[in-house]
């Protein structure tokens, strides 16, 4: 009689919830948060990931539900390092880190601490932790801090370890990171340039459209520019132009009836430009072709140029880091980052995570 | 008796849940099993596009993994089928070809060519270049007659293994007009002693031209 009780429970309440994202990956593969991690939940995330052969941590898939009630929002099909390139001063050596066959780094207790830390995956590949994230949002005495779920694996690369790591807030901001450690190779400055691959499907694959927001200063006045990137090319970074990039979906509005976007928006300390193309430019925008992978291929894939207006859209994110040798890095190099956020913009009507 | 009822429901929910999920094969975005990895060879290595390429001249498979490749279709949320891809790298072309194999069909149903330059190294090609190197007399007076002996590495090292002598590697790209490897496809390994690496950047394997390089001090 009690077990009809439960299920009859379990009908309703499944009835009553708004329409559940079949499910496209399994345990250990799928990792779902729901915010705040105690008490009625306001927002939650689905993630599928794999550690792949070569570009470590992928993001195989990622669902967004603002609210208990709301319908859920796919922003990622695919987001993945493709490529690291680490050129060094004088000209030589010139790296490609990323290799196959190599595995990742088996991850313990150790790295990934409980109670926050969890070790996953068949190889013990990847770390998932559920952290407080510091103040969310405060005036005064009104205040509230927030959470984040963050995945991580490391990747190995002769005398580097990369640590790989997506973070999934409670805001509905995406965090993509990587950082290096490892023992250092002499004495010469170099730079470990991280190429991701973001294939956003926002509300789907097919009608999605990058545009670039710049700003500048006449006179007293600042101006702000969005302009359609219409055609797959690749796109330069100003800081003093915040340059940022939004992707948008043909139909999905929020509840003001403003097209619902997620900001690309660079977490830079420099540039970096070297002599191989694919480095000239911070952003790439291309249309999805399954087999352009490879970040240093960029150059070839905007040629001849595709329209990206309301069609199934890539981009591309490329950052460094300037390692300047100090002789703290004598015996090991600690953790250095660099990456990107991803911030939903017009996905609410109204300030969430409030009061 | 209402304890023995949540249990059974229990068991339900946590046993036979998953063990009927695993019956049905993997979900779309999972890894793929090594069944699929033995399907993804077999269609790839006797597909006739991927079979002419790498006939001609000497080459080697580098990879082959999940890939979640999509139709096209509107609102499409995840791939109708199952994909791997399979990459393959010819040496005297200096090209790749990546092949796109349909699980459920069990055949390849496109290919791309990458240039040689983009196709990762794998660490079968750290082995050979490694075995060349080892088998040079400049590599050994490089550790002045006393060579330890080094063994391939192609995992991370565990605590156990991080005093082995160990030799490791990465992609070595040129910018110089040049530098051989600007144009031929090499390997810099990386030679670890007591966890410390010793002799660093200084040798280099052009596997194309199955030469060793010994390279200045560059960093």
């Amino acid at each position: 009689m009690r077990i009809g009780r439960y299920l009859f429970a379990a009908a309703v309440a499944s009835l009553a919830a708004p329409p559940a994202v079949k499910a496209q990956c399994s345990a250990p593969y799928l990792v779902e948060q729901q915010f705040p991690t105690a008490g009625p939940e306001q927002t939650r995330w689905k993630v599928c990931w794999q550690v792949m052969d070569g570009p470590n941590l992928v993001v195989t898939g990622a669902w967004f539900r603002p609210a208990p009630a709301a319908s859920w929002i796919k922003l990622i099909y695919d987001a993945r390092v493709s490529q690291l390139f680490v050129p060094y001063h004088p000209g030589s050596p010139r790296y490609y880190d990323i290799g196959y066959g190599f595995g990742s780094v088996p991850l313990t207790g150790t790295d990934c601490v409980a109670p926050n830390g969890t070790v996953l995956g068949s190889s013990s590949e990847l770390c998932k932790e559920v952290r407080d994230r510091g103040i969310a949002w405060k005036h005064d005495a009104s205040m509230r801090r927030g959470q984040e779920l963050v995945l991580w694996s490391v990747m190995a690369a002769a005398n580097y370890n990369y640590v790989v790591e997506w973070t999934f807030r409670d805001d509905g901001i995406v965090l993509g990171r990587v950082g290096a450690t490892g023992q250092i190779a002499g004495t010469n400055t170099h730079v470990h340039g991280p190429i991701w691959r973001l294939d956003l499907d926002l509300n789907g694959s097919c009608c999605n459209t990058v545009a670039t927001m710049t700003h500048s200063e006449v006179g007293l006045t600042g101006v702000d520019a969005h302009n359609d990137v219409t055609t797959e090319r690749g796109i330069t970074y100003s800081p003093t132009a915040f340059t940022m990039v939004g992707i948008r979906d043909q139909t999905l509005v929020n509840g003001n009836g403003k097209h619902s976007e997620w900001h690309l928006m660079p977490n830079i300390a420099g540039i970096p430009l070297h002599q191989e193309p694919f480095t000239k430019n911070t952003f790439w925008v291309t249309r999805y072709n399954w087999s352009e992978m490879l970040g240093d291929q960029l150059p070839a894939y905007v040629a001849p140029a595709q329209s990206t207006v309301n069609s199934d859209v890539v981009v591309w994110y490329y950052a460094a880091l300037h390692h300047v040798i100090r002789d703290e890095d004598t015996n090991m190099t600690h953790l250095m980052w660099t990456g990107f956020m991803l911030k939903p913009a017009n996905v609410w009507a109204k300030t969430p995570l409030f009061p | 008796m209402a304890n023995a009822a949540r249990a059974v429901l229990l068991a339900a929910v946590l046993i036979i849940a998953p063990a009927v999920a695993r019956a049905q094969g993997p979900l779309p975005l999972d890894p793929l099993t090594p069944q699929e990895r033995a399907v993804a060879d077999s269609a790839a290595t006797s597909d006739p596009r991927v079979r002419e390429f790498i006939g001609a001249g000497r080459s080697r498979q580098i990879h082959l993994d999940f890939i979640s490749a999509k139709s096209g279709a509107r609102g499409e949320d995840v791939p109708p089928t199952r994909h791997a891809e399979v990459l393959f790298y010819n040496y005297d072309r200096d090209l790749g070809v990546l092949a796109l194999v349909d699980l459920s069909r069990r055949r390849v149903v496109d290919v791309a060519r990458v240039p040689g330059k983009s196709v990762p190294i794998n660490s079968d090609e750290v082995a050979d270049a490694a075995r060349l190197a080892l088998a040079d007399p400049r590599v050994a007076r490089l550790f002045g007659g006393q060579m330890p002996s080094f063994r391939v590495a192609t995992k991370a090292a565990s605590r156990e293994e991080l005093g082995t002598p160990r030799i490791e590697g990465l992609r070595l790209v040129g910018g110089a007009a040049n530098d051989p490897c600007t144009r031929h496809r090499c390997v810099m390994l990386f030679f670890r002693v007591d966890n410390r690496y010793v002799q660093m950047n200084r040798v280099a394997v052009d596997l194309t031209a199955q030469q060793v390089l010994i390279r200045e001090g560059e960093r």
